[in-house]
């Protein structure tokens, strides 16, 4: 839920429980019913005066305000409760479970609404219906018990906005999760970023052909090998990302099956279709903001391996090579040497990548052209429709909790 | 075949070393990653907004509760202006001696009183008794006493907040629950005191039956509920502000982590 929706939620509430005090102030202060005297004469009735009076059928009309009292501050602490709530939700983990309450508490509003109105309904019935006791009128002939009717039939329909807004809301977001679920949210949740970072620091490519270039184990020589030197100069020039598509879906296919490969496609849709995401997932992106130039990284290094696949094959391993092979392994520079070089190579890549000519969508007639780029805010402007913008990086990382 | 299985085996042996190492590896920027994430806490209030901010209230709130506690106790509850014998005479009463001190009975007639030695009980015409006159600013004055209670607990709250770390989260949860507190409190004491102003309504409407006990060209003004009335929706607004004010900080905050302004965002890294 953003600030927005949050805010909006909140001028509902805070409208129900403006709505609510003024209702119980007026039902305390106006005189509701006027009766004829011994002496013709009318007499007027405020609730205090109905509670008190001697005559039973006033008495029962007394009650039926004091019902609809009771509804008014039941309506006033859940939207005082309702009120803070939404500063607390900003702190809260239950988010789920705070949207359930939220939808809960909605429908509760709307029935308790609906009674309290029905009640001022039936009681203007009673009150027409009964002898000698009339509704009292302001001038004009203009009843007080309109007033709070009408205050009843606002709170009504506030509430019944209120709660479309918030299930109108989940549902979409649902939705949104839905569909974005398996390329998006998925790949770049929290809860998925140890897959992440591990295809960034070992692409499966490097991973498969790691025993071919065992020779070169040693991570200062690894670093400096072909593989790896190809990779650089392969991101220097702009990655052929439609060669790749092609490289990875054949891949896919061949070890997943058709399955993956119908995935895959789907998913690839989804891609060019909407590459401006929703603003809910559009915040998850931002959260793990260098996913996006992994899986770029990760595309120009499976293409520089494809090229250089056959001769890397063709290395096959000699029996030397498996001998004393616990030796080997010892002799292994230390894992932090490797992690650092790795990461190293990994933020010089991606300097390398920031300067490049980059696709972009216009967000407003989708036209798509190139931009050449090499700080991480910069304007720029459609040529076709001349729409201004601003181009904006997956490095940053906006922290706010996530959405439900 | 012996050795081409041998050969396998080690190769097997080897690939699974090398997986776990390389496992070790990632697990370890994994996990720097991870600590890097939590390092990098959440954009929310900074303390020192939390203690510029809330002592305002707290001392409001501790001047507004006083004055209505003044008011409650030195201001007149009711001025009643009635003819007697062709003279126009202005009675004030205050919610201490509001029994003792009513000259007339009329008064009491219209508000309902009830005797043990009449027939029948008075009809109460204006929808007070005189026990309103009695309760009701009791409660008000506990409210009040309520209010000012939570004030200073606020107060001290911002003062534990400058010596030791309080974290965010308590002190919002803190200032909303006596928000909501505050927001209940006033509207009690609103609609205590609205009786009061309806008195007054249902005096102007009743007035030609009220001439007939005798007391001609009968006015009343209800000083100090009118008063305790602006104070409690003073009150309510206030606490309102309050709740609200750490939304509209972390709106601030987020609105400046958008770069977009006027601009609209190009996204980069779409396969295109």
């Amino acid at each position: 839920m953003n600030y927005e929706i949050n805010k909006r939620l909140k001028k509902f509430c805070s409208w129900l429980l403006i709505l609510s005090v003024i209702n119980l102030f007026i039902i305390s202060l106006t005189p509701w019913i006027s009766v004829e005297n011994d002496s013709k004469e009318e007499v007027y009735y405020n609730f205090l005066t109905m509670q008190d009076s001697e005559n039973i059928q006033i008495n029962n009309l007394a009650n039926y305000l004091f019902y609809i009292i009771i509804l008014l501050w039941i309506i006033i602490i859940i939207s005082s409760i309702f009120y803070i709530s939404f500063s607390v939700y900003y702190i809260s983990e239950g988010y789920s479970k705070f949207t359930r309450i939220m939808i809960n508490t909605g429908y509760v509003t709307i029935t308790i609404n609906i009674l309290i109105t029905s009640l001022i309904i039936n009681l203007i019935r009673k009150i027409t219906e009964m002898d000698g006791i009339s509704l009292a009128s302001i001038y004009l002939n203009i009843n007080f018990v309109y007033i709070p009717l009408i205050i009843g039939f606002l709170s009504l329909i506030i509430s019944i906005a209120y709660t479309y807004y918030i299930v109108f809301n989940v549902l979409k977001q649902k939705e949104l999760l839905k569909n974005g679920k398996k390329q998006t949210y998925e790949a770049l949740s929290i809860n998925n970023s140890k897959k992440i970072v591990k295809k960034e620091l070992f692409p499966e490519n490097i991973i498969s052909d790691f025993n071919a270039d065992i020779k070169h184990l040693k991570s200062s020589d690894w670093l400096k090998s072909e593989q790896v030197q190809k990779i650089g100069l392969e991101l220097k020039s702009e990655p052929d990302i439609s060669e790749n598509k092609n490289f990875i879906k054949e891949e896919k296919s061949l070890e997943n099956g058709q399955d993956e490969d119908i995935r895959f496609k789907k998913s690839e849709e989804k891609i060019i279709l909407d590459p401006f995401l929703s603003e809910k997932i559009k915040e998850k992106t931002k959260k793990s903001g260098d996913v996006q130039i992994s899986q770029q990284f990760e595309q120009a290094l499976s293409s520089a391996i494809e090229k250089n696949q056959g001769k890397m094959r063709s290395q096959i391993p000699s029996e030397t090579m498996f001998e004393n092979q616990h030796e080997k392994i010892k002799k292994i520079t230390p894992q932090t040497e490797i992690q650092n070089e790795a990461q190293e190579n990994l933020s010089n890549n991606e300097k390398k990548e920031l300067k490049k000519k980059l696709h972009i969508r216009c967000p407003q007639c989708k036209f798509i052209f190139q931009f050449e780029q090499s700080e991480n805010f910069t304007n720029i402007k459609c040529p076709k429709c001349g729409k201004e913008g601003v181009i904006k990086y997956p490095n940053e990382i906006i922290k706010y909790p996530p959405q439900f | 075949m012996a050795p081409n299985t041998e050969k396998i085996n080690e190769n097997d042996f080897l690939n699974k070393k090398i997986e776990k190492m390389k496992e070790e590896v990632l697990e370890e920027s994994y996990n720097e990653v991870e600590k890097s994430k939590k390092r990098e806490k959440p954009l929310f209030i900074k303390k020192k907004d939390v203690a510029k901010f809330f002592p305002i209230f707290g001392i409001i709130f501790i001047i507004i509760a006083v004055l209505a506690i003044f008011t409650i106790n030195y201001l007149p509850w009711m001025y009643i202006k009635y003819n007697d014998s062709n003279l126009a005479e202005v009675d004030c009463y205050f919610y201490r001696d509001f029994k003792t001190k009513i000259e007339h009975k009329e008064i009491l007639d219209i508000m309902g009183s009830k005797c043990d030695n009449c027939s029948s009980n008075s009809q109460n015409y204006i929808g007070l008794s005189p026990e309103d006159f009695v309760y009701s600013p009791q409660y008000i004055y506990y409210g009040f006493l309520v209010l000012i209670l939570l004030a200073i607990i606020s107060t001290i709250f911002i003062i534990i907040n400058k010596y030791y770390t309080v974290s965010i989260r308590s002190n919002i949860l803190f200032y909303s629950i006596s928000g909501v507190v505050e927001i209940i409190i006033g509207v009690v004491i609103l609609l205590l005191c609205a009786k009061f102003l309806g008195a007054n309504l249902l005096l102007i409407y009743n007035k030609p039956l009220i001439e007939n006990f005798g007391l001609n060209n009968v006015g009343m003004l209800t000083f100090a509920p009118t008063i305790l009335m602006i104070f409690s929706l003073i009150i309510i607004k206030g606490a309102m502000i309050k709740v609200d004010m750490y939304l509209k900080k972390l709106e601030k905050k987020d609105k400046s982590n958008k770069t977009s302004g006027l601009f609209t965002t190009y996204r980069y890294g779409s396969n295109l």
